[in-house]
Order: structure tokens, then sequence, then C-alpha cells
């Protein structure tokens, strides 16, 4: 099964870690079969992951574990600015081992060593991403490597084996997300969709609340926006298109919701600055400014 | 007679002749093993690339006059030789749990054929040492507590292994239930002590044929059990009639040639040191008569051709190492003990079940310890690999760390869970040294006490704190205590080391697809005070005539699990309990139903005391025990004995066994504890008047 919400790393190199600076604004919930380990270098964000939602600051870091549906967003109206490390599952197990590192700066358990350990070491990580000498490449594995080998040594992990049961709760949740995805511009999604996945609309609330800790109205409310946003930034499209393809039905609900949840109305936000390079392939991750970017992980390695 | 010396006196005259024609070189490079100091030296420590025993250890022999020499394997739990081939079997503990001599002949049978594919003809595998304090370190290596446990196992062992041309060599006579302190330590006890408690099952071993005996390193009364008169000449040779060969253990077995040679040591292990010259120069100074060196040379030459002719020229081929691991599975399966099940919690039931498996052993290789009786298998199936297999359906979470609070948080959002805790190698089992310098060693004795380590409690703390239905999962080669915690759980199997195949039998096991039968081989107290004191850096140690199920018996204590005790997830039924005496042999019986709904089996054990003996005595002794496997609804009957010499008392005075006369008193059941028995009161005329 293919989701749409499912997003497919690609790597500029064949070894499987993605490493990289990115502002980030917002992002829909997706997941992926990646570990991905998030650093804050300026700004703060709010991290969602499945039903627990987490605020970051500079200093902290976090894991999002293999498959875990998440979302980010940038707190206080600005971007945020963070390191991300992407790593393949195949770089730390065998097939039917799926390992959870539990590390996250603003929870329990802590690990055996400083936080501040990790920050470096993705500093490291995606300072070699953006070099281009041959010594870099190496140092970008054995970098990750020495991630990898702190992550098993520092953190409290476990194993997770053949696991059917969590993989069918979230089964339901992904397909609801995927259908809503593909019929935004539908005024009765919910109710469709119950209908097209065959469960009634207290059972997907139910599973939805359970595993997301969000309503189906929440989750659609914040595709809508998503994608309005998208086509605001990105595109000249009008008004009422966008509110017709985002399915918000009538101008009154559009504002409503997009002032609620930005503090702008459509219009303001569509001429508020410029994020030329919105990149819906990569969930809201923008390109940054290289010389800061720089700047910002010299300071977590030398600190 | 037994009927292997009786086989083995038929190559008495060719092997005098033989000797006949050998040198006095040729006599004492029998007597002795071909390593060199460095290699004995250095694989024992563990020093080498090469393993102890990675090839069997050569010794004696004779090209010229076609003498075979011996070719050691060692054991307990299969054969140590080699790396990636041979089967490694449960350790002989869970195997005394299965109380199953026939599975114990298998298991001899295939070992025999390894040993022989390995290109050996000795098996220093048969260990019937009496664990007298439950954390000795080597308890792993014993069928149990129990001497009469020990003599059915092992004289089973012993069949097996002979029947394929392979001696089977007894061992560490005598006295041998101390580890750290081996090469030191004293034992002393008084006659009936040693008469009636730690000498019967090696006894028993010679009565059943076995080939070889192995001396013990520590002392007895002052001498070195390896050049004991007393023990090997007197009691071995003389009482016992022992025909075989004596052999000393590995390095340090021996260290006076004269006494060794005169007490009737007639093989130095595994390299020539007190022997050879030194043994040579003593025959030559008529320090020793060279009838000393003959009748040695003549026992090593006649064992030798006996047993070689036994044996067929058939190496195993690949389908019987498969069957050899289905037995060790078997094995494993037969001898896992259910100690606690409450409200039918186990078999779990796995669909759409979230288990969590917490605790490190989950996910080691629990063979045992990695001492002299390391086997080196092809795979060893962990216990989190067998619950995976076993649990389809259920998402099994497992976590090996050590933090508390993690632990607990798992456990409370699981369906069940299963903590593995206990021991390993590094916790017991033979004493390796690993660091001279600074007196560091790996396994030994559990000089901390018989708790579960600090790390262990925490985990179990954790998880009874936000739950009462845990399953414990109890690794180990000793008594691991429980009292503090039993009550908080809900259930406690214990899986000993159970071998390569452990893990797939723990998981089938735990999810329902096999039957538990296995029973406890010792007693599980409910304080360490109630078993015998002991020290364990002693230079002198006595042991006393109680241990085990006696000693709390003696002293009205209750055990927490009573030895012979474990449960099953069918239940049976004993009915028309009979006992009586025929022709000097107490005979009883009783009929054996399974009322439940599955397929399982029952250990019926026969326990007798004498009531009104003219000494004191234990309360009662197992004689005897049969496993009968029934069907939901099937029942059977199942006669058990023991013959009335097995119950005289040694008399120092006139240095005798004494056969009382009167009223015995027999208890049949399925367990040794008094509610799982029937009591029947036999009378035992006088043999005089009625044999």
């Amino acid at each position: 099964m293919t989701y749409s919400i499912y997003e497919s790393i690609s790597n500029p190199t064949d070894f499987p870690v993605n490493a990289f600076v990115a502002a980030i604004e917002s992002s829909t919930l997706h997941w992926h079969n990646e570990y991905e380990m998030i650093g804050v270098l300026k700004g703060s964000i709010e991290i969602r992951v499945q039903s627990e939602v987490f605020t970051l600051g500079e200093q902290d870091v976090l894991l999002i574990n293999s498959s875990r549906i998440h979302a980010l967003k940038a707190l206080g109206g600005q971007t945020c600015i963070c390191m991300i490390v992407q790593m393949n599952t195949s770089l730390f197990g065998t097939e039917d081992e799926k390992i959870e590192f539990y590390l996250n700066s603003t929870r329990e358990p802590a690990p055996k060593c400083e936080y501040a350990v990790f920050r470096k070491q993705m500093a490291r990580i995606v300072a070699a991403s953006m070099k281009e000498d041959r010594c870099a490449q190496f140092r970008l594995r054995a970098d990750a490597c020495i991630l990898i080998a702190d992550l098993f040594e520092y953190t409290v992990y476990d194993s997770c084996y053949s696991d059917g049961v969590s993989v069918d709760e979230q089964e339901l949740v992904i397909s609801f997300i995927d259908y809503a995805n593909d019929h935004l511009e539908e005024e009765k999604i919910l109710e469709y969709g119950c209908r097209a996945l065959g469960v009634s609309r207290k059972t997907l609330d139910r599973n939805i609340k359970s595993f997301l800790g969000m309503t189906s109205k929440e989750i659609v409310d914040n595709l809508r926006l998503e994608k309005a946003k998208g086509l605001l930034k990105n595109t000249g499209k009008r008004m009422d298109y966008i509110i017709d393809v985002c399915g918000f039905g009538s101008e009154k609900s559009f504002y409503r919701i997009f002032k609620k949840k930005t503090g702008l109305t459509p219009k303001d936000f569509r001429e508020k600055g410029s994020m030329e390079h919105y990149d819906n392939e990569l969930k809201g991750y923008l390109d940054f400014e290289i010389p800061m970017a720089r700047e910002l992980l010299n300071r977590v390695i030398e600190d | 007679m037994n009927q292997w010396k009786e086989y083995r006196r038929k190559f008495h005259d060719r092997a005098v002749r033989i000797v006949e024609r050998m040198t006095l070189d040729e006599k004492i490079r029998l007597m002795s093993g071909s390593a060199s100091w460095e290699e004995a030296q250095g694989a024992i420590r563990g020093q080498f690339v090469r393993h102890y025993n990675e090839t069997p250890n050569q010794a004696g022999g004779n090209g010229r006059l076609g003498v075979p020499a011996l070719s050691f394997v060692d054991g307990t739990r299969g054969v140590v030789c080699g790396r990636g081939i041979f089967t490694c079997f449960p350790v002989s503990l869970l195997r005394g749990a299965t109380f199953d001599r026939e599975l114990e002949r298998k298991i001899g049978i295939a070992v025999a054929e390894e040993v022989r594919y390995a290109g050996g003809n000795f098996f220093g595998g048969v260990c019937v040492n009496l664990p007298y304090h439950p954390g000795w370190g080597r308890m792993q290596e014993a069928y149990g507590e129990d001497g009469c446990l020990i003599s059915g196992m092992a004289s089973a062992l012993i069949g097996g292994v002979q029947s394929r041309g392979v001696i089977a060599c007894v061992k560490h006579y005598a006295f041998h239930s101390m580890e750290n302190v081996r090469h030191s330590v004293n034992i002393i006890c008084d006659k009936r002590t040693e008469r009636e408690v730690m000498l019967p099952h090696f006894q028993s071993c010679v009565e059943a044929g076995a080939g070889a005996v192995m001396c013990a390193y520590n002392f007895y009364q002052g001498d070195k059990c390896g050049q004991s008169s007393y023990l090997i000449r007197d009691i071995l040779k003389g009482e016992w009639g022992f025909d075989g060969i004596v052999i000393s253990d590995f390095t340090w077995g021996i260290t006076d040639t004269k006494k060794a040679a005169e007490a009737g040591m007639d093989v130095e292990m595994p390299n020539t040191f007190y022997y050879g010259d030194r043994l040579k120069a003593l025959v030559q100074n008529q320090e020793l008569p060279e009838r000393t060196v003959d009748e040695a040379a003549v026992r090593i030459v006649r064992t030798v051709l006996a047993h070689q002719a036994r044996g067929g020229r058939t190496k195993p081929a690949d389908q019987d190492f498969a069957k050899h691991r289905k037995l060790a599975f078997q094995c494993a399966a037969e001898g896992i003990t259910l100690l606690k099940n409450e409200r039918g919690l186990l078999p779990l039931k796995a669909k759409k079940k979230r288990i969590a498996v917490l605790g490190g052993l989950a996910s080691l290789e629990l063979t045992g310890d990695r001492g002299s009786s390391r086997v080196y298998p092809p795979y060893v199936v962990t216990p989190l690999q067998g619950i995976v297999r076993s649990a389809a359906g259920a998402e099994v979470t497992y976590y090996g760390g050590t933090d508390p609070a993690h632990a607990g948080w798992l456990a409370g959002r699981a369906d069940y869970v299963i903590l593995v805790l206990g021991n390993d190698y590094a916790s017991e089992g033979e004493c390796i040294e690993t660091d001279r310098k600074n007196r560091k060693h790996m396994g030994g004795d559990r000089e901390a006490g018989l708790a579960l380590g600090a790390g262990d409690q925490a985990l179990l703390d954790a998880v009874t704190a936000v739950r009462d239905d845990a399953v414990v999962v109890l690794s180990g080669g000793g008594m691991i205590l429980m009292e503090d915690w039993c009550e908080k759980v809900g259930a406690i199997l214990l899986l000993y080391y159970a071998g390569m195949e452990g893990g797939a039998a723990l998981g089938q096991i735990l999810f329902g697809r096999v039957n538990p039968s296995g029973k406890l081989p010792f007693t599980i107290v409910r304080d360490e005070n109630d078993l015998p004191k002991i020290d364990w850096q002693a230079s002198q140690q006595r042991y006393g005539y109680y241990h085990g199920y006696t000693l709390l018996e003696k002293n009205g204590r209750r055990p927490r699990y009573p030895f012979g005790y474990g449960l099953s997830y069918t239940s049976f039924r004993l009915s028309g309990h009979r006992a009586w005496h025929s022709g000097g042999v107490l005979y009883a019986s009783v009929t054996v139903k399974n009322t439940g709904a599955r397929s399982g089996a029952e250990v019926v054990q026969l326990y007798v005391g004498v009531p009104d003996s003219a000494v004191e005595r234990p309360r009662k002794l197992l004689k005897d025990f049969q496993k009968v496997r029934l069907k939901a609804g099937e029942e059977k009957d199942v006669t058990l004995s023991c013959p009335a010499a097995e119950l005289a008392y040694y008399e120092e005075k006139s240095g005798a066994f004494v056969r009382e006369y009167g009223e015995y008193a027999v208890y049949l059941g399925t367990s040794s504890a008094p509610e799982d028995l029937v009591v029947l009161r036999v009378m035992v005329p006088d043999c005089n008047l009625t044999e």
C-alpha cells in the first residue's frame, strides 16, 4: 500500500543519510521510514508526533522514530531554523527488528550523556553534508555512524518485533488522511470519507483521537489550511478558486479558520515576505541561506 | 556384577598380553595426557584462539601394539569440541528436571555419536556431584540436589553414551561442590554423610558400568581426591569393584607422583608432569613396584579395547544432527518448570496482544557457563527469538536496558509482560580467572547470595508497581530466592540453561504449543538461612548429613517451592495408592488420570522413610520416579520400586550398612510436599526369614 502522506526521502549520495538545515514554517501530518532527528538552531517549533505535542526551543533535540506520523509548526509567527538528520532504518538493525529510541530533550527518559553530545554530532554531520570536497563524504559517513553508536550507547531504546497491532491501528488513520488529502474540495468530506473507508464516524473519531489526539475535523481543517497556504504563496490563483479546491465552502469560514490558525488574513499572508522555494516535495523544509546556516552550525560544534 | 564389567573382563587376557610386550616407557606413556604444559595452562584460562578441547585431548595409546589413545571430549551439555558443529543440549540441571531417564539415555546416544564424529572415544561429561548448597557455581552441571535423581539420570546417560562405543567418565570423585576454592578446600564429613549422602550416586554409576572416573581437585579428609588411597583404592576399586580407568582432573588434579600412583590414579590429564619421567624414576629407584604401573596399564588397555569393540564405525550424518537438535528441543520442553500460574495466566493468548519482554538476558545465548563444559553450537535460540517466533499475531516489544522507569512504562501499556531475569555465565559457573593480578574471575560460586541481582530487582519492582500479572522467566543453574516477590507476579517459569533450542521451547510453552512438565530438581527455600551453612572461601568445609529437602524437613521449615514440584496446563488425579513388600523390594503403585482438557505429563514420585529407625534419619528420601504421559482423559497405572537394601544406614562401628526391619513409610505422589503425597505403611520382615 502506498500512502500519499508517505514522504519518500531521496539522498544526494548512496549513503542512506540525509542531513540539511531547513527553515520550517509548517508541515502537514506525514510519515516516513527514516529516523528523523531535529535540532533547533533558531526560534522555536511545535512538533506533533502522533498524539503527543512537544515544543522545542534552541538547545533542544528530538528524535522521531521510523514510521511515526508527525507534523511541524514554527511558533511565534517566525520561521524556525532547524538542523535535520534523516537516517534510513537499514543502518540500524535487522529487518524484523524495529528499534525505537527515546531521545527528546523536553521529556524523560534522559540519555546517559548531555543532549549537547547529540546536537554537536548532528551539527558535524550537517556541516559535512554542505561541503563538496572528497573527504566530507567520508566524514559524513563516519559521523553518522558515531551518532548511531551514541544513540545505542546513551539513549533508552527498545525493539519491536512483528508490530502488527500498532500497524493495524495506524492503518485506518493513514487511510483517512490519504482520503482527505485527495478530496479536500469536498464539503462533506467526513461523511464521504467514512463511507469510502467503511467505518462509522464514531469509529473514525475514536481511532483518530486515540492515535493522534485530534478530531477528524481538526485534521481536515489543518490539511485545507496547508493546501491554501501553498497555493497562496506559490501560485497567483484567485481566492475563490483556492476556497473551492480546498473545500472551505464559504469565504467566511475560510477567513475565520485562516485567521485563527495563522493570525493573518489570506491576503496579508500572500503579501507578507516571499518564500519562493516552498517545496511540496519536502513537506515544508525551506532552503536556507547557506552562510548563516554554517555559522549557526559552527556555534553548536564549538559550544 | 554389572554387564559392562563382565563385558570388559573378556578383554582382560588380551590386555595383559599386550602390556607384557610393553617396555616400562611404553606402559608409563599410557598413563598421561599428551598436551604440552603451555596448552594445558593457556587453554584452561581461555588465552588461545583455539578453545579448550577444540579437538579431543589425547592420552596414552600405543601405535606399535595397536592400542588406541584415550581421546577425551568434555561435556556435560554436549560435545565441547569444534565450533558451530555440535549440539548444545540443556544443562544437566534442566535434564534432571525432566525426571525422564529414557530421554537422558537418548541424549547419551546422541552425545556419543557426536563424540565419535569429533574423533573422540571418551566422554568426560557425566557430572554427578551432589550440590550440598545451591549456590555452588557449577550446580548447573548436576542433575539436582537428590542422590536418587542423580543416580537415575546419570546411569541413563552412561547407558546411552556407552552403547555407541564411547567410554563414559563419571566426575568429580568426590565431594566436589564448591567452585572458587576447588583447588584448595579440604572437605570433611562424618562417615554416615560420606556413605549415605555423598557417595552412593558414584557407586550407582559404577554399577551402571561407567568405564572411567575422574577425580576431583578438592581434598577429602586432608588428601587430594586424585591421590586419596581411601577414595580410589579402598572404596572405588576395592569395595565397589570398579574395573575401569581413573583419570585426574585437568592440571593440578594430582601433585604427588608417588601418592597418586599408589592411590590408584591411572591417568594424569591433560599433560605429562607428575607422571612420565617422574613416575619412571620412582619405579627404577624401586620406590614404587612396577606392578602398580602394570595394573594401571592393563586397566587402560582393557577398557579402551573393550569400548572400541562396542562401537560401530558410523558417524552421524546431517540428518542425525537435525535429530539431535530436535532432541535438545524436546528436552528443554520437558524440563522447563512452571512454578506458578495465577488464574490460568499461561498459556498466553497472542492474537492482537501487545507483549513487553523485559530484561537483557532475553536476548542472550543462555546455554550456561563458559568453563570447560561450554559447547559451541551452530546457533542458539534466545528467549526473545523464541517468544517472537511463537507469538503469532502479537506485537512484541523488547527492552533490554536497565532504566526501571522505562520498563515500568512499557509494562503499563502492554497486555502481557514477560520478565527474563536471573543468572548467566558471568554470575555463576566454573570459576575462570580473567585477571590474575587483580584477582578477578567470571563465574564461580554465588558468594553474594542467592537473591536476584540489584538490576533485575529494580526492573521487577518497577513492573510489579504497575501490575501483578507479570510472567517471570528465571535463567540460571542454581536456586534463586523469590520469597520477596513471588506473590507479586502472575507466573514463574524456571528456564535453567535450556540449550541451543531453549528459547524455542520457552516460546512454545508460554504460548501453549507445549505443555510444561518439568519438576524442580532442588528445593527453593523461603530464607537463605534454611540452607546448610557454607563458607565459599573456606580452607576447610564440613558437609553435614542434611541438605536440601531433608534439612528443611528436619528443621520443620516449609519451602517456597518443594523439590519435585512443577505445574502443568492440565490436571492429574492420582487414585488407588497401594504399597507392598516382596522379595526384599518395596513396591508402590497408583493410577494416574489426566483430568484436564489437554495432553500432559506428570512425574510420579516414591519417597520412603523409616519412622522407627534405630538411628536419626531424614524423614523421607526419593527412591524412585517415573514420568507418565497422558492424553486428556487417559489414565495409566504406574508401579515404582525400591530395594529395601537402599534403606540401610551406615554403621560406623562395624563399617557396614545395616538393614532395618519393621514398618516403613511409603510416600507416593507428585512432589515432595506433604499435601502432594499419600503415606502408606509397609511392613518389611526380616530378610533372613523371608528371602
